[in-house]
């Protein structure tokens, strides 16, 4: 079981939580000038990385807002928490 | 608008029965009015005007709780708060809430109809709710003023530390009533024994 940082409510079990998939997608501004390749690119690539991950998460039976995490992929150990619109803790630029 | 309909508990099939052993004992406050409230807390007109009706200001700090006369106010999120009134106030407060509020970004449901409300008193309480709740209820941790939304043997709810110090109370779906009593009582068959 994981440990969840929520940005609001604290360290909370998994189970209070739901995974909403990769942080830091920005819908693009002008959707019908996209071409079918830019727009499933928006829709369905993933970078799926081995190692740091940017992730969504809703505290979905508690506070019920969605915020990211930053985790590695491989060992699953959470590097913090970060409300959307912030900078993950490993200062990283995304 | 109360007074058109039979007000009637979740419970009324379930016989509540005494509390066994040192199991602890369990028992529904019924038709409380309950409010969601919501709003930008950096909002000074919003913060005026909720002060203005339930005289108190919403709890910035997370899950937290403040009293204010007959009025509860919990945190429930960075826009969000729960309002618990006395039976049969929640329409009028609800009024009095969406007037001072007027040209305010803000939103005052009336819940009342789909929540109720358990409180569970005793020395086993916290060991009776940790059956099946992932937060910690450790006195030192979860105090009474502080509340918290989590889950209750897979179900949503809204506990807080009562004022006594042994006790909990929590705020619960109408529709899932019934099913969590039913699963309390037989979490509290391990108490009744010893
Ligand atoms: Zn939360």
């Amino acid at each position: 079981m994981l440990l969840i940082e929520c940005p609001w409510c604290g360290e909370r079990d998994e189970s209070e939580f739901s995974y909403a998939g990769e942080a830091h997608i920005t819908r693009p501004r002008e959707t019908k000038n996209l071409s079918d390749e830019e727009w499933a690119d928006y829709l369905f690539m993933r970078k799926n990385p081995r190692g740091l991950h940017r992730e969504q998460w809703l505290h979905a039976a508690g506070c019920r807002r969605y915020f990211n995490v930053e985790r590695d992929t491989v060992s699953y150990q959470i590097s913090g928490s970060y409300k959307i619109g912030e900078q993950p803790p490993s200062g990283e630029k995304v | 608008m109360a007074d058109l309909f039979q007000l009637q508990s979740p419970l009324v099939n379930i016989e509540m029965g005494e509390a066994k052993g040192n199991a602890p004992e369990i028992r529904e406050i019924t038709f409380l009015g309950y409010l969601n409230l919501r709003g930008k807390p950096g909002n000074t007109a919003f913060l005026a005007a909720v002060i203005k009706v339930l005289g108190a200001e919403p709890p910035i700090e997370p899950n937290t709780m403040v009293e204010s006369g007959d009025y509860r106010i919990y945190w429930l999120g960075p826009d969000e708060w729960l309002v618990i009134t006395p039976t049969g106030q929640q329409g009028q407060v609800q009024a009095k809430l969406l007037e001072a509020l007027d040209g305010v970004f803000s939103s005052v449901v009336d819940n009342s109809s789909g929540l109720t409300l358990l409180e569970i008193n005793g020395k086993n309480a916290a060991a009776l709710i940790a059956t099946d709740c992932p937060l910690d209820l450790h006195p030192g941790k979860f105090k009474p003023g502080q509340c918290a939304q989590t889950r209750l043997a897979k179900a949503g709810m809204t506990i807080a530390p009562l004022r006594n110090g042994e006790g909990f109370e929590v705020i619960i779906r109408r529709s899932f009533a019934d099913y969590l009593l039913l699963w309390m009582q037989d979490a509290a068959v391990a108490f009744e024994l010893a």
